[in-house]
């Protein structure tokens, strides 16, 4: 092939003058990867790779700039992503040209490409590659798809595999060994320099990628390999001999050095442990769950298998690497209460609106905190959001919580640091490891108090506090898919409202029938609050397994009869208002089929405290013959009969 | 302050196994496993053992589970795995944890005198070695990679041959 030979002739002439060297290899490559079927192209790669390895000391100026070539011929118009990789014409021969650039170029510039490389990859650009390439697939292209390297042990097995995906994997997989490759072959008085701008690379990745990825497990690994596999580089050979430093000051530099590297990889490895899973929720919170419940745990699957494997070993790589987690968990959690040190007392806020202003502050007082917090940011410092994971993790190994009787307002500003600043940022920046850990540690003060204790604590708390936690709570479990977790999540709610003064609980079920975002929130509100006027002692039925203060817990005599909301005429009277709301709103034009299901969900509350003898037919009339304006299924008519009766 | 002689831990059925019995004895001391990929240095372990143990030195090892999970097996499994693939003959003692809340307090003084690279007290992987002194002193700490018999001239030089 004329482009071959063009290589060939290009690597003994132009040797000596490598930037005409890299622009003829650029513009073959261009031309080959416009116009040639795909055994060409893999004929010219293999032309590549033999020129590479015959000519290292090429490679050595050149390598860093052939990064960038090599990553065209990952296209999806040049790739069959659904054969497997040894099969590909393209793939493996590609993988040995990077593999000669690793071995042989300068490993300093090799590495600061592959860093800026891995620094700009995203989930994003590659899902757009992958379907603009299937619009413009040509039937050559498509052709092409069918043939497997002449090489390779031909195989008939297809995988299923997402493009972005697939490209994206590959191509994390080669500049993450890339890399790991250049750091080992460094040598050099400022290693930090380099770590410090392969960690920076790593966690932009992980930042832009982590919950796209579909299998954030493979992304786990690498990070925690290249922490745990890391070792500084030598000094150079001649550093002394060459070096205006006396042997003095590089020896200070070479203990400052430690030193920096010692931050980055603990800042790696505590990033890996927040970051690198954030579409997944921790396991640690359903295994303390079914512990405290005595309720089976769920099997775990493949995946969550070796996802707790992995989070098993990046636990231990952090204490391997000195990480004090209880210290570093107890200075976040008191960093958590600094955040909301100044807010007011509940005496100061007098009325309602100032309460909801001050909700409103609440909700994001940790987001502005945190964009301070990093502008201001010059050390190296562990990630908050993997100290928190980390101190989860800790429940998987040892099946008991770090710190037994967190208090509960320790909990709660945990929580809310965490998780309210997800209001205000962009998707990709929302975190499932970090928020069922802060539900984790809810849980955990949930439990491991004494119900004194906890009614204590939180009746001290400001109630607009309370609320906001109780708020985000609901909101973000209004998204959730997974039945499981929902039900989890509800209960928390409804313990905590067990918990809390009963006007406090009333105010905040009051508050968010009105004014919940969303209908189906109202409605998961309605049986919350049904619960809670029913209920006499919820706890009973879910006693604490892991201390044994709860299955002690008794009520004075004195509240055994009452409930944990009692409804009076003017709680009565509020709540019908608030219904015959609902039913305006499923009248309205714009309504919808959430709107009318919580019309029916307020006949059904109803019809549940009448049944229970908590409501008498006559105090709700008016919401009865509010119903009549609208159009009722069934069961509901059957519901509103017994009403009437 | 604790010494090494003063660290007494637990030999594989639970017995007291104090260091006071190595006084004037060089003393390499591994946290192993039976499935790690550095599972073959326990025949290195094994020949300089049988080489130098009646001229001084003692290898012992520590049974370990925080990385990888890789030493899963109860001390008769151990014992087994470590009999039955490379005949070792040097006291594998009980499983303990080497990093961690309830890190062994032989651990615990081994880290504290010596750190590993970057200035880490903690272990990193299984067969990260200590090497003592005659008098008790930590001298040398090496990581998984080194294979013991690079360690045999500076265990000659300890050993005065």
């Amino acid at each position: 092939m004329q482009f071959c030979e063009d290589l060939v002739d290009a690597f003994k002439t132009q040797k000596e003058d490598p930037v005409e060297l890299l622009t003829t290899i650029g513009i073959l490559s261009e031309q080959v990867n416009e116009n040639c079927r795909r055994l060409e192209k893999r004929q010219f790669i293999i032309t590549l790779l033999e020129e590479l390895e015959r000519n290292p000391v090429v490679v050595e100026k050149i390598g860093w700039d052939l990064c960038g070539e090599l990553m065209t011929f990952l296209d999806p118009r040049n790739i069959n992503v659904s054969q497997p990789l040894r099969s590909s014409p393209i793939i493996p021969h590609v993988m040995r040209c990077f593999n000669v650039v690793a071995l042989h170029g300068n490993p300093k510039q090799v590495l600061l490409t592959a860093c800026e490389l891995l620094s700009n990859l995203t989930f994003e650009e590659e899902d757009k590659a992958a379907r603009d390439a299937e619009k413009t697939k040509t039937e050559k292209d498509r052709e092409d798809d069918a043939i497997a390297d002449p090489n390779a042990d031909l195989s008939e097995h297809v995988l299923e595999r997402e493009p972005a995906d697939f490209f994206i994997g590959i191509k994390m997989h080669i500049l993450f060994e890339l890399i790991s490759t250049s750091m080992k072959r460094l040598s050099t008085l400022y290693p930090s320099k380099y770590l410090g701008v392969a960690v920076s690379a790593i966690e932009s990745f992980i930042t832009n990628n982590g919950s796209s990825i579909d299998d954030p497990n493979v992304l786990l690994r690498r990070v925690y390999n290249i922490c745990r596999s890391y070792e500084p580089p030598e000094l150079p050979e001649d550093a002394l001999k060459n070096s205006k430093l006396s042997k003095e000051e590089i020896e200070r530099l070479s203990e400052d050095e430690t030193i920096l590297q010692n931050k980055l990889l603990r800042r790696l490895c505590t990033f890996a442990a927040g970051e690198c899973t954030k579409d997944v929720n921790v396991r640690a919170e359903p295994e303390y769950f079914a512990a405290i419940t005595k309720t089976n745990s769920i099997e775990n699957s493949k995946f969550y298998t070796d996802l707790i494997a992995l989070q098993s070993r990046l636990f231990n790589l952090s204490l391997a690497f000195d990480i004090d987690i209880e210290s570093e968990f107890t200075n976040c959690i008191k960093e958590s209460k600094r955040i909301y040190h100044a807010l007011p007392k509940e005496s100061e806020v007098t009325n309602k609106e100032a309460k909801q202003v001050i909700g409103q502050a609440v909700f994001k007082l940790s987001y502005t905190y945190q964009v301070q917090k990093l502008a201001h940011e010059m050390d190296v410092q562990l990630d908050p959001a993997g100290v928190l994971a980390l101190a989860t993790f800790y429940y998987s190994e040892y099946k008991e919580p770090l710190i037994k009787e967190l208090p509960i307002e320790d909990s709660i500003f945990l929580y809310l640091r965490f998780v309210t600043p997800y209001f205000f940022v962009p998707k990709n920046l929302k975190n499932k490891t970090v928020e069922s850990s802060a539900r984790f540690w809810l849980w955990v003060s949930l439990t491991q108090n004494s119900i004194d204790t906890l009614r204590k604590q939180l009746s001290q708390l400001q109630s607009f506090i309370v609320h906001t936690l109780l708020k985000t709570l609901l909101l973000r479990n209004c998204n959730e898919g997974n039945d499981r977790l929902r039900m989890m999540t509800f209960t928390l709610i409804t313990r905590i409202l067990c918990l809390l003064p009963e006007e406090s609980a009333f105010e905040f079920i009051v508050d968010t029938l009105e004014s919940f975002p969303f209908p189906h929130g109202k409605s998961y509100m309605l049986v919350i609050f049904k619960d809670l006027i029913l209920n006499k002692c919820p706890f009973d039925h879910a006693v604490n397994e892991l201390t044994s203060k709860l299955s002690n817990l008794t009520i004075s005599n004195s509240k055994e009869s009452r409930s944990f909301i009692n409804l009076d005429n003017e709680k009565v009277l509020q709540v019908q208002k608030l219904a015959i709301t609902a039913i305006e709103n499923a009248n309205a034009t714009t309504a919808k089929q959430t709107d009318i299901n919580l019309v029916s969900n307020y006949l059904g509350f109803f019809s549940s405290l009448l049944e229970h003898n908590k409501l008498k037919v006559k105090s709700i009339e008016d919401f009865k013959s509010k119903l009549k304006s609208i159009k009722l299924s069934d069961g509901d008519m059957e519901k509103l009969q017994k009403l009437s009766k | 302050m604790t010494e090494f002689y003063d660290l007494a831990p637990l030999d594989s059925k639970c017995n007291p196994f104090p260091f006071q019995q190595f006084k004037g004895k060089v003393v390499l001391i591994v946290n192993v496993a039976s499935r790690c990929g550095f599972t073959p240095q326990y025949a290195e372990l094994e020949a300089l053992y049988k080489k130098y143990n009646d001229k001084g030195l003692v290898v012992l090892g520590f049974p370990c589970n925080q990385f990888g999970g890789q030493e899963p097996g109860s001390a008769e499994d151990i014992a087994k795995f470590c009999s039955m693939n490379y005949g070792i003959t040097f006291p594998i003692l009980q499983k303990i944890d080497v990093n961690g809340r309830n890190e062994n307090p032989v651990y615990k003084f081994l880290k504290s005198r010596k750190a590993g690279l970057l200035g880490f007290r903690g272990i990193k992987w299984n067969f990260e070695k200590f090497l003592i002194d005659s008098e008790g002193t930590v001298l040398a700490r090496y990581p998984s990679l080194t294979k013991p018999m690079s360690i045999e001239p500076t265990i000659e030089n300890l050993l005065n041959l």
